[in-house]
């Protein structure tokens, strides 16, 4: 992995970085995370996670293949490549058959065939390579989390879910 | 496309199926009786955001089922 890059680099406080159009990942996801102690922002909108990630780098970044307007791959190649994004690119390629499609990843990235393999909370934190830190460690640790049963679709830019950890599209 | 909106709801129906299936696994293991605040607890933050997230994801399948009715 070599240096980086244009965000802030290690330290930006932020463990995960989930970028992915479909709300109901981010709940699930969000869930997933809530006793972790991990830090999470999450992303609907790609261009807004591109902007932030211009100034911040995480330490995973969990990006879907398949976006409105703009692509895991080409919001990887917009900030120079995985390398200058996060210590470890995970990139969810929704069956894609492209054999070229690991390689965006980089060394240390991991590409997903389907969701389901993300979507499990037994593998989720060794998935991304990530350590949970006890209960309390971090701010939001507990907090409930609200699924609403309001549609997902169309797409919006922000997570139907009150629980404050998740500052959903950097705000 | 379709693959990837059918793959994202299972995936969807299959995450939060866990959930609650981990729930009702931490339910059976708390000691008789349950209090009302622990059972209040499992239904407000487990059992009914699981419940309405699957809903949803049901809800996406039927709507690319259809779709794909229409292409037939």
């Amino acid at each position: 992995m070599s240096g980086p890059g244009p965000g802030t680099g290690p330290g930006t406080g932020v463990d995960l970085v989930l970028v992915d159009d479909d709300a109901i990942v981010h709940l699930f996801v969000e869930r997933l995370l809530r006793r972790t102690g991990l830090r999470f922002e999450a992303f609907t909108n790609p261009e807004r996670a591109l902007a932030w990630l211009r100034t911040h780098r995480p330490t995973v970044l969990v990006l879907d293949h398949r976006m409105p307007r703009l692509d895991g791959p080409s919001l990887l190649a917009a900030l120079g490549g995985p390398c200058h994004v996060a210590e470890r690119v995970v990139l969810c390629t929704a069956g894609s058959n492209d054999p070229g499609i690991v390689h965006l990843v980089g060394e240390r990235g991991l590409t997903i065939r389907n969701k389901t393999e993300l979507l499990d909370r037994g593998r989720f934190l060794d998935l991304l390579g990530l350590s949970a830190t006890p209960p309390g460690t971090a701010h939001g640790d507990g907090e409930p989390v609200q699924c609403t049963a309001a549609p997902v679709e169309p797409v919006s830019n922000r997570v139907s879910c009150a629980s404050p950890q998740i500052s959903a599209d950097g705000e | 496309m379709l693959q990837h909106d059918l793959n994202g709801s299972l995936a969807v129906l299959e995450g939060f199926l866990g959930e609650l299936d981990d729930t009702v696994l931490e339910l059976s293991a708390l000691p008789a009786p349950v209090d009302a605040g622990t059972l209040g607890r499992l239904l407000d933050e487990d059992f009914r955001p699981c419940l309405a997230c699957l809903g949803t994801a049901l809800e996406r399948l039927r709507a690319t089922a259809s779709r794909l009715d229409e292409r037939t």
